[in-house]
């Protein structure tokens, strides 16, 4: 029984830190459809940003919920008004301006920084339930994580911010000709999905540690739960990291971390092999 | 007609205009001017750069010469959504619903940067067949449905000026009807401006006060509605 619970707590933080993971692409890629090779290095900024603030003196729960999610978010802005803004529409172009500039966050924090691990240890301790120990800190991450898909539905759903995304991600034309900006709010998007891929890089910093190319880790999951959850950007990120995540982690638990990421990829294909839209291109598809 | 309306002010003076897709030229110097409360059809055939014209008076598309001035200031460099606060409409070919928001959303959407208050519900009174759909998404409406719903959507942005294009595409007969009777309201009562694209002879000449016919990528002449019911003379400008 306690196994169980474990289990279930398990594949609920690893649900949950796989949305987290993909929450600032699937927003940049939903809304705009760019495809921003660079998010990994947004998710390592972060990361940074928390270690960095935490060591100044900054508590660490101020560091990962505000500093590094701003931070990055004011990286994100300029980025995109020096490159990406340049590129819409374009979107080889756009993958590969992003690319370099992966590569060039990924060098400069390097040289910056080190090529060494920097590290902060997890805050709050462990419970135990039976003979199992749990992180809190884990429960923590899907604490926020719940918080933050709640609160983009009732922002996307129900705001006047929210209208005007999802109008412009509709039909972008359409939303100029009724006198809204499309660039300004890409410029909002975007800086809004740094912002939370700060936060995921954030909150990961104590579990996983920070190196410069610690984003080449989860780049490459991120893509293909953003993909595989399909147009809907909130429901296919949840329903996407939900079954991707379980499948990883139920894997993981039967065999080895190694072949659990495989399972979760393989798992990826097969569901892509049937629904090449995606989850939320077949099913769900008048949610946000 | 045609003499009565250029004493009007001016509202939109379009002077030499050229443009089109890339490096394809569409339209080949077009000299067009509509007044205050004046309703300007354009009739011509497909492809003769209606809709082209359209989208550049709008600044979807970028003119590459000439100019496009409205109440007398060059907007001709304007991006579209400035062009649509200072007061021009555009309901595009094909509607361009957003499909899925709701009936409601597509209007509150375009009635964010209008302060008015009960604005919504005014324009439900004008268009009652919505009121039953406004919790529906905006993609499952019928063609004609939608064509009310995208006409709304645009008086929810308070324009003074409304481009039209081809509004009887696909709709059938009845709303077809009702649209040509809503528009005409609200030219006498808002007193609103239209440059109407249409194919549809008989709404063309239901609603214009002065009529061009567009021929490859100019206006090739200047007709009176009266002169659209003589089919010798349709034949020779449009071949409908």
């Amino acid at each position: 029984m306690d196994y169980v619970i474990v289990l279930i707590l398990q594949i609920l933080f690893s649900v949950s830190s796989l949305a987290l993971v993909c929450a600032g692409l699937a927003v940049i890629f939903g809304m705009m459809r760019v495809i921003n090779l660079a998010h990994g290095e947004f998710i390592m900024l972060g990361g940074f940003t928390t270690v960095f603030a935490t060591q100044a003196g900054i508590p660490i729960v101020v560091s990962m919920l505000v500093v590094a999610p701003a931070i990055v978010a004011v990286i994100g802005f300029v980025i995109e008004r020096l490159v990406v803004r340049h590129l819409y529409g374009r979107m080889i172009d756009t993958m590969l301006a992003t690319w370099g500039l992966s590569l060039l966050l990924i060098g400069a924090a390097t040289m910056l920084f080190g090529n060494s691990v920097a590290g902060i240890s997890a805050p709050f301790g462990s419970f135990t339930v039976g003979q199992y120990r749990v992180s809190v800190y884990e429960m923590f991450i899907v604490a926020v994580t719940l918080v933050l898909l709640i609160g983009c539905y009732l922002l996307l759903r129900f705001t006047r911010l929210g209208l005007i995304a999802r109008g412009t991600m509709q039909n972008s034309e359409m939303a100029a000709s009724l006198g809204i900006s499309p660039s300004k709010v890409y410029s909002v998007t975007f800086t809004a999905g740094a912002a939370l891929s700060g936060l995921a890089g954030a909150l990961l910093a104590p579990l996983s540690g920070v190196v410069p190319t610690m984003g080449k880790a989860y780049v490459a999951k991120a893509f293909i739960t953003v993909i595989s959850g399909g147009e809907a950007i909130l429901t296919g990120l949840v329903s996407a990291s939900g079954l991707l995540g379980s499948v990883g982690t139920l894997t993981t638990f039967a065999t080895t971390p190694v072949v659990g990421d495989a399972a979760l990829l393989f798992a990826a294909i097969i569901l892509l092999r049937f629904l090449p839209n995606g989850i939320t291109g077949r099913f769900f598809r008048r949610s946000i | 007609m045609s003499i009565s309306a250029k004493q009007q002010p001016e509202l939109l003076k379009v002077s030499g205009l050229t443009g089109g897709y890339g490096k394809i030229p569409i339209l080949l110097g077009i000299d067009l001017s509509v007044g205050e409360n004046e309703f300007v059809g354009i009739l011509g055939h497909n492809g003769m750069g209606k809709t082209t014209l359209l989208r550049t008076i709008m600044g979807h598309l970028k003119a590459t010469g000439g100019s496009v001035a409205y109440r007398g200031q060059d907007i001709t460099g304007w991006k579209p959504e400035r062009r649509a606060r200072a007061g021009i409409g555009y309901v595009p070919q094909g509607r361009q619903i957003f499909p899925a928001l709701s009936v409601l959303e597509n209007l509150q959407i375009a009635a964010v940067n209008n302060g008015e208050k009960g604005l919504i519900e005014r324009l439900l009174e004008d268009f009652p067949r919505l009121k039953p759909l406004l919790d529906r998404r905006g993609g499952v409406l019928s063609g004609g449905e939608q064509q009310l719903l995208a006409l709304a959507r645009c008086l929810a942005a308070s324009p003074k000026l409304i481009l039209l294009d081809e509004p009887t595409e696909g709709i059938q007969p009845s709303i077809i009807e009702e649209i040509q009777e809503r528009l005409t309201h609200f030219k006498t009562v808002y007193g609103i401006s239209f440059v109407l694209v249409e194919q549809n002879l008989e709404f063309i000449r239901g609603l214009s006060d002065r009529v061009m016919v567009m021929q490859k990528g100019q206006i090739a002449q200047e007709l009176s509605p009266e002169a659209i019911a003589d089919p010798d003379l349709i034949e020779e400008f449009v071949g409908l």
